[in-house]
């Protein structure tokens, strides 16, 4: 028998009721290359895949296409989208009510077919040039279905069933991904075979109703990522057993969107989503952006999903965004009135929009161009990016309460403690003073972070941490010590057992002169008795030494340390009163404890951030 | 820390080697010729510090360790401290040892270094101390100081504490090997 005829008699079969019976194993024997098979696939339909830029826009009463390059409605439909669309290079597939789905052409919006699917809902859909392949939930037929659709006239060409609920599918070439149970399975698109199965570490699933560890799967480039929530894995290193989570972060918005086992479409929950930069770190932090209603946070987070930094921040004039995706070099936006606005992904700034013609739930963007051709611009300074944030938390709108908690968790990450005084003057009231549930749930919010210690580390952070505290400087052997940076992560923890070790370091003569002032500031950070006590006799022993004051900020910090407690105010007025005072350490001095002993000021530094105006009325 | 005269200090003649009280007979010359010459009043604060505290070192009973821990604690110049501790080398005092070891970890290295040179002339165990101490610097000149030392304070622990320098300061070792092969013959013995 020839190749041909057995590959024809292979599909005969299996359309006709090969794969109807078999039921896909909750946990099956993990087998075959998943990996290299889904790489060799997207290669391959990398290759014969052509960029069709569209955005299809999901609104009330029907479709709109519109052309993001040339800013044309490419064509309008009637179809009402009742889950979230899918499309290949030709085809637009639309779910719609009582569990159908409609083919679309993409170029011209014609409806090509519509048909009902097996099962009662539908859970995900994804789609190649030749196979729609659906999961549906299906109770008569054990918990669910994986599905095999001709995409050009709807017929069913497999079915498998299952004792599982099965996540949302992607398709790569002519392979079907599922999530079902801590596995994912490759499923043939055309046959609906089990051609690899990949496990993803942990127990096999038990119980009655087993929901898959990873929700969907998608692909990134060239790399595979499964996940739900805010948890994912880079499929390479699956079997490792443990997901990449963004466990700082929760509460604000999905990463992976979780459905639950059923498409409900475009909810409200997706005006609060979380887009990250899946892609392995090597500089300790990631990219992610937030979009929350009418605002758009971009940040970084570290390993744990922590918000460290803000990049930039962009607002609506007051519709929502239903849709976001990031393309390159740009965050691509929807607004609900049907607005398609670009923004950079570098700061923020409005790159292109085409305006919208009615009220908008959602989009389906495809073949977005990467680049727009603008130079790429800079990220905003550090003073304008505060502003931003500022900006955002003055914002009365209660929409906005996610993304201002969000920037309040920014702010209090910030290593300077004025930006972080900030967050204490929202938690005391001192701006947003609207009696409103929105401006009280900010305040509590704040008071929260103020009652935890800044940056908290976990019990092994800390405990590593103190053992690299106790090194000290060796020439012999060769031991130095990064002084200033453990000084920032003690400060983090909030651990005053390392009150001692820092003092020690900044005693130690070999430690760096550049890491005088992280020490000192440090210290003052923790404010404990035994740090400002390091503090001062670090004043007194060099307050004669003009060596030690030009080598370093350290002695001026000090000063700044001190001066905002009373009971140190004795030590700096000896100190201004010595005759052997550095002259210009003096003057420093002078400057701020005037002759009656008041400091002059207490808690802000001579060139405050923007954020130190958050109490500023005219704002 | 600050670059010093001390890191440039040459081993073979080193005035440090030769007349360890010259320079503060000098201070204490030059001082007291100053005091005599302008009556009652002193040529400047600083130098009337420096007798001060030269003077207390001298007076070595408890009352005075007390006051000059005092004075280090409050925070002192460092040309006072130099001329503080250039009178403990002169003057040798058991108990001003936790001053001299506090002043061993002074940020400035023309400090450590003569705190150093007192603290290794205590005794023979606080010169092993010292040596180590000065081996683990990190500035390039207070670990030629302890080569120095070890020669001023010969012992085998002290030697120990040089070989592991000499073996970990690779660029130490060289010019000391340099230093040997420039020194004209019989100069140590001269010295001596």
């Amino acid at each position: 028998m020839s190749r041909g005829a057995l590959l024809g008699l292979v599909l005969a079969l299996g359309s006709s009721s090969g794969c109807a019976g078999r039921k896909l194993a909750v946990h099956g024997e993990p087998g075959g290359n998943l990996l290299a098979l889904a790489a060799k696939q997207g290669e391959r339909a990398d290759k014969q895949h052509k960029d069709r830029p569209l955005v299809v826009l999901i609104e009330d009463d029907g479709l709109r296409a519109v052309d993001p390059v040339t800013a044309t409605d490419r064509w309008r439909s009637s179809l009402r989208a009742q889950g979230h669309l899918a499309a290949n290079d030709e085809t637009v597939f639309v779910p719609l009510s009582e569990h159908r789905l409609a083919a679309i052409d993409r170029l011209t919006g014609v409806v090509q077919w519509k048909v009902e699917l097996p099962g009662e809902a539908l859970s995900g859909l994804a789609a190649n040039g030749a196979t729609v392949v659906a999961t549906v939930v299906d109770h008569r037929k054990g918990r669910s279905r994986a599905i095999g659709l001709s995409a050009l006239d709807g017929a069913v060409r497999w079915m498998r069933r299952t004792d599982a609920r099965l996540g949302s599918p992607a398709v790569v070439g002519s392979v079907a991904l599922v999530p079902i149970g801590n596995q994912v399975v490759a499923l043939g698109a055309r046959t609906g075979w089990e051609r690899a199965r990949l496990d993803l570490g942990g127990p096999a699933p038990q119980g009655e109703d087993i929901i898959p560890a990873v929700e969907r799967v998608a692909r990134r480039g060239e790399a595979l990522y499964a996940g739900t929530d805010r948890q994912w894995v880079d499929l390479r290193t699956a079997t490792s057993g443990r997901l990449d989570a963004l466990e700082e972060v929760q509460g604000y918005g999905d990463v992976f969107e979780a459905n639950e086992g059923l498409d409900a479409g475009h909810g409200d929950a997706e005006r609060l989503h979380l887009w990250v930069d899946l892609s392995p770190t090597t500089v300790g932090h990631r990219d992610a952006i937030f979009v929350c209603r009418r605002a758009v946070v971009a940040m970084r987070v570290d390993a744990h999903g922590t918000p460290h930094s803000a990049q930039w921040t962009y607002m609506s004039d007051g519709p929502e965004f239903v849709g976001a995706d990031v393309q390159g070099d740009r965050v691509v936006l929807v607004r609900e009135d049907g607005l398609l606005v670009q923004v950079s992904r570098v700061d923020g700034s409005e790159l292109d929009r085409i305006a919208g013609a009615g009220p908008t739930r959602g989009a389906l963007m495809l073949d977005m161009p990467r680049r727009l051709g603008a130079p790429s611009p800079a990220t905003p300074q550090r003073e304008l990016r505060l502003a931003m944030m500022r900006d955002l938390i003055l914002d009365p709108d209660p929409r906005l309460l996610p993304a201002q908690q969000l920037a309040v968790e920014i702010l209090w990450h910030d290593e300077d403690a004025s930006v972080r005084h900030a967050v204490e003057r929202i938690a005391h009231g001192d701006v947003r003073t609207e009696t409103t549930v929105a401006s009280a749930t900010l305040r509590a919010h704040a008071a929260e972070r103020l009652a935890e210690p800044w940056g908290a580390a976990t019990a092994d952070q800390v405990e590593a941490l103190r053992e690299e505290l106790r090194a000290r400087p060796s020439y012999l052997s060769d031991v130095r010590p990064p002084a200033a940076v453990l000084a920032r992560k003690a400060v983090a923890a909030g651990d005053e057992a390392m009150v001692g070790d820092l003092v020690a370091l900044l005693n130690h003569p070999s430690t760096d002169a550049s890491d005088l002032d992280p020490l000192v500031r440090a210290l003052g950070d923790l404010g404990t008795a035994e740090a400002l006590e390091g503090v001062a006799t670090f004043l007194r022993r060099y307050h004669a030494d003009e060596g030690v004051l030009y080598e370093s900020a350290a002695l001026t910090s000090a000063v700044d340390v001190l001066v905002a407690h009373a009971e140190q105010q004795a030590l700096l007025q000896r100190v201004l009163d010595d005759p052997f005072t550095a002259p210009a350490l003096r003057d420093y001095i002078g400057a701020r404890v005037p002759e009656d002993g008041t400091p002059v000021t207490p808690d802000v530094p001579e060139h405050p951030p923007e954020i130190a105006a958050l109490s500023t009325p005219s704002l | 820390m600050h670059p010093t005269d001390m890191s440039r200090v040459t081993l073979w003649k080193s005035p440090l080697d030769r007349r360890p009280s010259r320079r503060v007979g000098w201070v204490l010359g030059t001082a007291l010729m100053l005091g005599v010459w302008s009556g009652t009043a002193s040529a400047s604060p600083m130098m009337d510090l420096q007798l001060e505290l030269i003077e207390l070192v001298e007076q070595d009973d408890e009352a005075s360790a007390t006051e000059l821990e005092t004075r280090v604690d409050d925070g002192l110049p460092p040309a006072a401290l130099s001329a503080m501790l250039d009178a403990c080398r002169e003057h040798p005092r058991q108990d001003l040892q936790p001053l001299i070891k506090d002043l061993a970890m002074h940020r400035a290295s023309a400090i450590r270094a003569r705190a150093l040179l007192a603290w290794a002339g205590l005794g023979p165990s606080q010169s092993v101390d010292a040596i180590a101490a000065a081996a683990d610097d990190a500035d390039p000149g207070i670990r030629r100081l302890a080569v120095a030392l070890d020669r001023l304070h010969p012992s085998d622990r002290a030697d120990a504490v040089v070989s592991e320098l000499l073996a970990q300061d690779e660029a130490l070792a060289e010019e000391l090997q340099e230093e040997e092969l420039e020194a004209p013959a019989g100069d140590e013995e001269s010295d001596s």
